[in-house]
């Protein structure tokens, strides 16, 4: 059998390239997998993990973490936080039959039809500030809050502008500490072809996803549900790849344009997952 | 298995083929002096019909492509004799002549006669030929020493992997043409006579007729078309103008090395500049393309 019988033009990508892939996306663009805050971001060796960047990146002054808010000190009325950092340190694609890693119990193993898995090692930490150093804080913010008149915070209990438009900005609390951890998230998820018709991108579903011994469970859920939404939210939508921009120039001849082969007996699933392999089955038109 | 497998299908080639054989078109002009006659042409041909097929052994069959030329404008400047007729003496007296003859010289010019030939159209040749395609790993000559990858695709001079035509066999056929050109040669010929003589009083006219004999003749022996204006006219254009080399010279191009039909850069942009962040480059590596009687086949892998 043919790999275009159904298609004019058929692709697929083996997990091995794509994990390859992967490796250069990470060294590329480290700051789609490195979140942290200012702190991190100017002295990056404090990381929970070191990022090993593209020479390039360096060489161009690309940032290797998005620098993010610090993490509200609850109380504080939005005065403090603490330094964090987030980081996705590996990540392992696995096309059905999985065959590079183990899924744990709670995604069904083994790896579904036409799924994928993914494995990440997640890390993270807080610049945890010493008690002496929390202590003057605390003492600052408990005379703060003792000179500020009735209704000087606003509705979100942070302190009104002292300019119209203008908060004061968060102040992390120092720390010389910082602790770390690193977790091994499971997910399944499928390919999808999302969009209209003349637009469409190949997108990421993320069907489950799994945290390797966390307690309690209620904690294990919510940290799935923040990682998961990170992913969903902040991460996938940015590796869509957009099919309409896989237009070619033949020479000065003529431009083609590709679409997706629309699903049908012959071609039950677009793109297909199967064999260690994602494939694609699109259809050809030149102008 | 390798991490990359693009596949198109046979179907698809063909249409690709139609594609590229309806927006051909090249062309040239130029003159040339040929002794008793200079032409100039304008020149130029597309393609019509023929097939495109994927071979079992791998290789791409095309058959009886048609090269069309058109336009196929020439332009004959001929120099005919200078004739003169007149001055003789009509009434001589013994001091002399005392009343001459008008004398009237025509074809004093060089050229004399400006024959413009309009054969667009009816003059074809065929191409067939089977080939292989090639991959060749191509750097750039304008690529420095120290410049990185990103560096080159910034002044766009990035390393590519090319595919090109390696020709089996080809063939092109001599210049067929149509039945119909020596009745147009000989027309125009006919009306740019009429028009050369036309402001001649008419007794003068039938007189240089008289004297030369069918000006037709005239032109086509200075022209030496000869009895076969098919021969005549396709040594013209295939040898003294070199069309045919014009022609195989375009097609050769494409099947020796110097225009690749496909390329791919190297390393191969996945994700592009998005403001400050450099693009996301994957190198490729293994690349090759494979035939078969269905579908042509490129695989590649993901550099570490």
């Amino acid at each position: 059998m043919a790999f275009t019988d159904n298609c004019d033009v058929f692709g697929s990508v083996h997990e091995d390239g794509l994990n390859r892939i992967v490796r250069h996306l990470m060294a590329q663009r480290p700051s789609l997998f490195n979140y942290a805050t200012r702190m991190f971001a100017a002295a990056p060796e404090r990381l929970c993990e070191p990022i090993k960047p593209h020479p390039e990146v360096v060489r161009r002054g690309n940032p290797l973490i998005t620098v993010e808010d610090p993490l509200p000190i609850p109380g504080t009325d939005g005065l403090l936080g603490m330094d964090f950092c987030f980081q996705i340190a590996e990540l392992v694609v696995d096309f059905h039959p999985g065959n590079q890693f183990s899924l744990p119990p709670e995604l069904d193993p083994p790896l579904q039809w036409q799924r994928m898995a993914l494995h990440l090692r997640v890390c993270g930490g807080i610049a945890c500030p010493s008690p002496r150093v929390s202590d003057r804080y605390g003492d600052v913010i408990a005379n703060l809050q003792k000179g500020l008149p009735a209704g000087a915070a606003t509705h979100d209990n942070r302190p009104a502008a002292t300019n119209e438009g203008q908060r004061p900005p968060i102040t992390t609390i120092p720390s010389e500490e910082r602790d770390c951890f690193c977790l091994d998230v499971f997910a399944v998820a499928h390919f999808e072809l999302v969009g209209p018709d003349d637009s469409k991108k190949l997108a990421i579903r993320l069907d489950g996803l799994e945290i390797v011994d966390i307690r309690p469970e209620g904690l294990e859920n919510s940290l799935e549900c923040y990682i998961a939404t990170t992913l969903r939210v902040g991460i996938l939508p940015r590796l869509r790849i957009a099919l309409d921009t896989l237009v070619y120039e033949l020479g000065a001849f003529a431009t083609i344009s590709i679409s997706p082969t629309p699903i049908s007996a012959s071609v039950p699933n677009n793109p297909a997952i199967e064999n260690d392999l994602v494939k694609v089955f699109v259809n050809i038109g030149v102008a | 298995m390798s991490d990359f497998t693009v596949a198109v299908s046979e179907k698809a080639v063909r249409k690709l083929f139609e594609t590229v054989r309806d927006n051909t078109h090249e062309s040239t002009s130029g003159s040339d002096d040929l002794g008793p006659f200079s032409v100039s042409w304008d020149v130029g041909f597309r393609l019509e019909n023929g097939s495109v097929d994927l071979q079992s052994d791998g290789s791409i069959l095309i058959s009886e492509l048609d090269v069309v030329y058109d336009p196929l404008k020439l332009t004959f400047g001929i120099d005919i004799p200078e004739l003169c007729i007149g001055g003789f003496c009509i009434i001589p007296t013994p001091f002399g002549c005392l009343l001459r003859a008008p004398r009237i010289c025509v074809f004093s010019a060089d050229p004399d006669i400006s024959l413009p030939l309009d054969l667009g159209g009816l003059i074809t040749s065929e191409i067939s030929g089977a080939f292989r395609i090639k991959t060749r790993y191509f750097v750039d000559p304008g690529r420095t020493a120290s410049m990185t990858n990103l560096d080159a695709e910034d002044a766009g001079v990035p390393n590519k992997w090319q595919f090109l035509l390696d020709p089996i066999w080809l063939d092109i056929d001599p210049l067929d043409i149509a039945d119909t050109v020596g009745n147009i040669l000989d027309q125009a010929i006919d009306n740019v006579v009429d028009g050369l003589l036309g402001f001649l009083p008419g007794w003068a006219r039938d007189l240089i007729k008289a004297i030369l004999g069918p000006i037709v003749d005239l032109i086509r022996a200075i022209l030496d078309i000869g009895d076969d204006i098919d021969e005549w006219l396709s040594n013209l254009l295939g040898v003294s103008l070199g069309l045919l080399d014009f022609v195989v010279t375009i097609v050769a191009d494409y099947f020796a090395n110097k225009y690749p039909i496909f390329a791919l850069e190297d390393p191969y942009p996945i994700l592009g500049y998005d403001g400050p962040l450099i693009p996301v480059k994957v190198p490729l590596r293994n690349m090759g393309v494979a035939v078969s009687d269905t579908e042509m086949v490129l695989a590649a892998d993901v550099g570490a």
